[in-house]
């Protein structure tokens, strides 16, 4: 598999994880993995992403299951699914396509409900989507949490020793995500650490280069944690 | 696994010591002499579900699970190796991770005799093993009785009921595999109780599924013990699209228990069943899945009261015969349906009574969810979510039950997600026990 000198670190876990990614593929009958973005591939997308319908949208979230894990309003319920409230047309109808394309498996099985229910879906369908969460909102946090110096740091600054840049530089001053940058503002903690272990140890690769992969392989897991608290307790602005 | 060296050891300093020594290198923790010791007889699903919780619970009392068998294979999925999209591999799971994550003493050995007021128990190898708190978790036992000529020997040979993933389940793939063109196959479905109500309709859905590719002019009869089914509508509204439900050329039929479907006799020789409606039908694969009752060391030890299923107290699932014993799982006189899924709650709610009991408080209210899923072939999928709230009245037999049933839906994105919410609910429910 890729990177595979990272993912014999992780140990025998992610090994077993390595394998099924494989297993999974054939599975359920996906091809191996999808054709990655290049960045001129994703503006020629992007340039001609169908105008999607907020109502229809909002028909397909309630009709076709994903509130059963996104909550009733794009809002997760729980601690094991992502928000989706609030993220960026891009981001949706992005992440959607590479679900559907399989280039976003994160293996072992983990992403065998999102596949299928992407694969199910048109263009159309996915820019609805990508538009009624767009124009849906996380409520704010009642009370702001105080920022540790050095999180903010690396949120504002990032870590020059380390080659990391600054979170804010594409997710934006507030969270509020850019383009297919996603919104990270009110986004589930648990969800926020596991994508970036995820990156971390190669298990995500959906992203144009590769770039999460650079930026999250010398946080430590104190970082992230503290990452995930913080974002979680912003308010898209 | 050394039995030899364990069996010293508790001749030398008894069970709790060889228990708390970590003969695997998993327990390495010096437990207290006053450490509660918690043992458990059966490692499926509500065993190592209580063994797990347990600890989760409560990091420092001893934990002793007496499991015959070195792994435990799955049966929730199991149905699927029938039609080949899954495999018995991918269903095997071993202790190791309970032992070494969650520090249980996994002892392999068959637990024989309880010795209610000495609490001890009797084991094959392992001697007696003290306990502070026992729990029960058998899982079920087959009763062949009901069906004239056939038993255990037989379902090991060639009329497997494969009610148990294993062997017996590899045993009818191949024979339905091997069967004639335009062969006939008997389900036989047992009445209720028994483990897994949509299981015999699943099975049928992908063995006629698979049928449809391989052998489109064979038979499948289901012969019922029961008038209606759990999801009866969403099978019948999928076979019905994909195998003629109803019409003359149908492939799969039902014939209800209210029609003489019941089967009440097997002629092995020549494979001939005999309903109850004296209808005698000659088919190539046979499959009778037998009537159930309590796990035969729970009748042995009197915790069954001389009845099929094991009474309790609905509050903690402490037996009638000794509050220090426990019954869970699919062995237990409960108002729920039989499943995984239920014993492992069933067994949650056991390891946080034994919890509060140990700390000297009240047990907590139970509230009990069951979360199940079939499938009618790998392009549909249901649901079923059921509650059961602790009442403590006599009506509801101590709890207040509330059942919802995924409806039958037209739009087929939804159905093929729910088919991938139940492989989903196979794999993160495996984990939930054994990771």
């Amino acid at each position: 598999m890729i990177k595979m000198k990272k993912i014999v670190l992780f140990g025998a876990l992610s090994l077993g994880v390595a394998y099924s990614m494989s297993a999974l593929a054939s599975e359920h009958g996906h091809a191996a993995k999808a054709e990655p973005w290049t960045l001129a591939k994703w503006d020629q997308t992007a340039a001609n992403l169908p105008g999607g319908n907020a109502a229809k949208g909002e028909a397909l979230h309630k009709n076709n299951f994903c509130m059963a894990c996104h909550g009733a309003e794009g809002v997760a319920p729980s601690r094991n699914a992502p928000s989706l409230a609030g993220n960026t047309v891009e981001y949706t109808y992005k992440t959607l396509k590479d679900y559907q394309s399989t280039l976003r498996n994160e293996g072992n099985g983990k992403s065998a409900v999102m596949i299928t229910a992407a694969q199910t879906l048109s263009d159309q369908d996915i820019a609805d989507l990508a538009a009624y969460y767009a124009s849906q909102v996380i409520p704010a946090k009642p009370t702001p949490m105080t920022v540790d110096p050095a999180i903010e740091l690396l949120v504002r600054k990032g870590d020059f020793n380390r080659m990391i840049t600054p979170c804010a530089s594409c997710h934006g001053a507030h969270g509020e995500g850019k383009d297919i940058t996603p919104a990270l503002a009110g986004q589930t903690p648990e969800y926020f650490v596991r994508t970036m272990h995820a990156y971390k140890n190669g298990h995500r690769t959906n992203d144009i280069n590769e770039g999460m992969s650079q930026f999250t392989h010398d946080l430590t897991d104190a970082e992230i944690e503290a990452l995930a608290e913080y974002y979680a307790s912003l308010s898209k602005q | 696994m050394s039995q030899i060296t364990r069996r010293d050891l508790i001749k030398l300093f008894g069970a709790g010591a060889a228990a708390s020594t970590g003969l695997l290198g998993a327990s390495k923790q010096a437990y207290a002499k006053s450490s509660a010791h918690i043992v458990i007889v059966g490692g499926g699903i509500g065993g190592a579900a209580f063994a797990k919780y347990m600890r989760l619970a409560n990091a420092d009392v001893k934990i002793t699970m007496i499991e015959p068998n070195p792994q435990y294979t799955f049966c929730p999925g199991s149905n699927e190796i029938l039609s080949g999209h899954e495999t018995l591999e991918n269903l095997t799971v071993n202790y190791n991770t309970l032992k070494s994550r969650f520090n249980i003493d996994v002892v392999q050995d068959i637990a024989t005799e309880i010795n209610y007021e000495g609490h001890q128990i009797s084991t094959i190898r392992s001697g007696q093993i003290s306990y502070d708190k026992l729990v029960v978790s058998p899982g079920p036992d087959f009763d062949y009785q009901f069906v004239d000529g056939y038993d255990a020997e037989l379902a090991e040979g060639d009329f497997p009921h494969a009610w148990k993933a294993g062997p017996q389940t590899l045993k009818l793939k191949q024979q339905i595999d091997s069967m004639r063109q335009g062969g006939t196959m008997v389900i036989s479905a047992p009445s209720n109780p028994y483990r897994c109500p949509p299981a015999p309709y699943e099975r049928a859905s992908f063995i006629a599924n698979m049928l449809k590719q391989s052998n489109p002019t064979a038979k499948l009869l289901i012969l019922d013990s029961k008038t209606s089914y759990v999801f009866q509508n969403h099978f019948e509204h999928y076979w019905k699209q994909h195998h003629n439900f109803g019409q003359e050329n149908a492939r799969i039929e039902w014939v209800s228990a209210k029609k003489g479907g019941t089967v009440i006799k097997l002629d092995a020789a020549e494979k001939i069943v005999t309903t109850v409606g004296g209808e005698k039908i000659k088919a190539d694969v046979i499959n009778i899945i037998p009537e159930e009752k309590a796990g035969r060391f729970a009748i042995a030890n009197g915790l069954a009261l001389g009845k099929n299923w094991v009474p309790y107290e609905p509050k903690t699932f402490a037996s009638k015969v000794h509050p220090d014993v426990y019954v869970i799982g699919d062995t237990v006189d409960a108002p729920m349906p039989k499943t995984g899924y239920v014993a492992s709650n069933q067994a949650k709610v056991v390891a946080a009574a034994i919890n509060d009991l140990l700390a000297g408080k009240e047990p907590g209210t139970p509230f009990i969810t069951n979360n199940c899923v079939a499938m009618a072939g790998e392009d549909y999928g249901m649901t079923i979510t059921a509650t059961f709230r602790y009442t403590g009245e006599t009506k509801g037999k101590g709890f207040l039950t509330q059942v919802r049933t995924s409806k039958i839906s037209e739009n087929p994105s939804v159905n093929r997600i729910r088919a991938e919410v139940a492989k989903n609910w196979q794999r993160t429910f495996r984990k939930d026990m054994f990771s």
